[in-house]
């Protein structure tokens, strides 16, 4: 019993490292650039995730990003940045801002999530997503 | 069926049994005392987890009110105040097992731990803890989620992980005994897979599809199979101790457990590789290893049960027994069943990312870890002088808040994770709008956490209050 148990777990621990070398290699992502990888500072410096979500991990309080891209343009990103709306349903406390530069890396940043294969997720809506324009313009 | 109603009849309060009072003088000199000096080093843990857990009620209910009255000011920014809420989350029922397992130790194998090691990882442990906090709070962070503490801190804690682990192997290869215990083997092998597992996901990667990756090697790996192995002896230990049943009631099916613990802990990793950017082989492992994880929840009831059935003798207050059956129950509702609907690709498309994941961790994690720890306080604290007048009158108070609680929380969050399921991710409304519709059921998450809050500062404030204000009574 012992040496069939320890057999199995020998056997589960082995195809558990073979798996995860075959995905490390197989990620279903883009080229990395450099503007990615400045940008992916800004995300982590700012502790983005800890309110926004991404693939779905984080936290509930605002949306997920993982399609930012395919939904908003670049220029509203970085009207967005610099106006810094209150985000519904907050009235006064406004949405932290970042720098020219910091916004182009971040763009860079999500535009690197945007084309990452996530296996259909977010499934499909019944209605078109309409998003807040935020009174931008 | 009979024996049904006497768990029954333990659990209710206020259920008068016949025999309570008879019982009590035989049982005085039934309860268990410490017979091996290091099982000491166990309090300390203990006191800390116990200390943390308290804070971490203020700060959590704080968080909550965001979700109500969101211009609300708050001292620290929400997400610096989330990245403290979940670290400490983690850490605290960490020190409770760790407490728990400096305790079974020394009776498991009739040697005593190196007292000095285990201090010294007490204090490595607890300065890094702190360090961790303050400069969470103050805003430094790694920005991944639950990992959020700076590289040096994760370093020092995986650190103190390996003093643990080398003051486990030296007392084990110093036993007394012939034979190794089955659970002796479940630790250790515990206790070694949660160090490996946490360097890999300690680093911050290129690729942030790397970074989730490995992220879930310690999100999930630790919570759902290594530390699982470690709470499986701890479990099976004290209810040798407190039930006095056979040695081999409890190890009867130990090692099966131990094999489908890590086969299904780990290949069941796989149901957070959904939607990451991963192969999508992946849904596949994930849908049916994650639908077996429910398999070891069950031999944990089994074996609860078995060895309450089978007791020849009690050594312990009946407070030990109604935290061990809150910890088997909302295992199974938690973590059981509510992973088990989760863990469908065809259901957590819709509910990933939703108010139902929270409700997910927070009965999951507080239901099995928190309440595990809890259990091990009131098993293991009376046994110490200075805290021996624990009242178990307090502590059956918060018992019942902080079920009570939880449970409010648990609904609250059940229904709006299903509204947000269901309108953000099927209908495609936009996630500001489904938010405002949220607030009722926040109302009542947080009115759940503040019913929680209550009963944690029973216990915190009557464990503060026999430390500072009760000299020992001799």
């Amino acid at each position: 019993m012992k040496y069939l148990i320890t057999f199995l777990v020998v056997v589960t621990l082995v195809s558990f490292s073979y798996i995860t070398y075959v995905t490390v290699n197989n990620l279903k992502t883009p080229d990395l650039n450099k503007r990615y990888l400045a940008g992916k500072k800004v995300w982590h410096k700012n502790g983005c995730v800890d309110c926004h979500t991404i693939f779905g991990n984080g936290a509930y309080l605002a949306s997920d990003l993982t399609k930012t891209m395919s939904n908003r343009n670049a220029e509203w990103i970085k009207k967005f940045f610099k106006k810094r709306p209150a985000m519904p349903p907050n009235r006064t406390k406004r949405h932290p801002g970042l720098s020219e530069g910091e916004t182009k890396d971040m763009i860079a940043f999500l535009r690197f999530v945007n084309k990452i294969d996530t296996n259909g997720w977010p499934p499909k809506t019944l209605l078109e997503p309409k998003l807040r324009d935020y009174n931008l313009k | 069926m009979g024996r049904f109603f006497d768990i029954v009849k333990q659990i209710v309060p206020f259920w008068s049994t016949n025999n309570n009072k008879k019982r009590s003088e035989s049982e005085q000199s039934k309860i268990k005392t410490i017979e091996y000096e290091s099982q000491r080093v166990s309090f300390k843990f203990l006191i800390a987890a116990i200390l943390m857990f308290t804070f971490q009620v203020f700060l959590a209910s704080g968080a909550s009110i965001e979700f109500i009255i969101p211009d609300l000011p708050a001292p620290i920014p929400f997400n610096s105040g989330r990245a403290f809420h979940i670290n400490l989350s983690v850490f605290w029922p960490l020190l409770g097992i760790i407490g728990g397992v400096y305790y079974i130790i020394p009776e498991e194998v009739g040697y005593d731990t190196n007292i000095k090691i285990a201090n010294i990882q007490f204090w490595l442990t607890i300065v890094t803890l702190l360090l961790i906090y303050g400069s969470l709070s103050l805003g430094f962070t790694t920005g991944r989620e639950y990992l959020e503490a700076l590289l040096p801190f994760k370093i020092l804690i995986a650190l103190s992980l390996i003093i643990f682990f080398i003051n486990i192997l030296l007392t084990l290869l110093k036993r007394k005994i012939t034979e190794w215990h089955p659970t002796m083997i479940g630790l250790v092998v515990g206790v070694f897979f949660s160090i490996i597992m946490y360097i890999p996901s300690m680093l911050t990667y290129k690729n942030i599809a790397m970074d989730e990756f490995f992220k879930f090697w310690t999100v999930h790996i630790w919570v759902e199979s290594t530390l699982e192995l470690i709470i499986a002896s701890v479990i099976a230990s004290i209810l040798l101790m407190m039930t006095g049943v056979e040695r081999k009631t409890v190890e009867r099916w130990y090692y099966v457990e131990v094999f489908l613990v890590i086969l299904t802990g780990f290949l069941g990793v796989g149901h957070h590789y959904f939607w990451i950017g991963a192969p999508h082989w992946w849904l596949y492992i994930g849908m049916i290893f994650g639908a077996l994880q429910i398999v070891p929840v069950f031999f944990l009831v089994y074996t609860a049960f078995k060895s309450v059935k089978r007791q020849n003798m009690k050594t312990t207050n009946d407070l030990t027994f109604k935290y061990l059956w809150a910890t088997v129950l909302w295992n199974l509702v938690g973590a059981g069943i509510l992973g088990f609907i989760m863990t469908w690709p065809s259901i957590n498309q819709y509910t990933h990312g939703t108010e139902m994941v929270s409700l997910h961790g927070h009965l999951a994690l507080f239901g099995t870890y928190g309440f595990l720890t809890l259990t091990l306080f009131y098993f293991i604290l009376p046994q110490w002088q200075r805290t021996k007048n624990l009242s178990m009158k307090k502590g059956n108070i918060a018992f019942w808040l902080l079920n009570s609680g939880l449970a409010l929380m648990g609904i609250s969050l059940f229904v709006a994770g299903v509204i947000q399921s269901y309108l953000l991710r099927y209908v495609g409304i936009e996630f500001t709008k489904v938010r405002e519709l949220l607030v009722p059921y926040m109302i009542g998450r947080t009115l759940g956490g503040l019913i929680f809050a209550g009963g944690a500062i029973i216990i915190g404030w009557d464990l503060i209050s026999n430390l500072l204000f009760k000299k020992s009574i001799p």
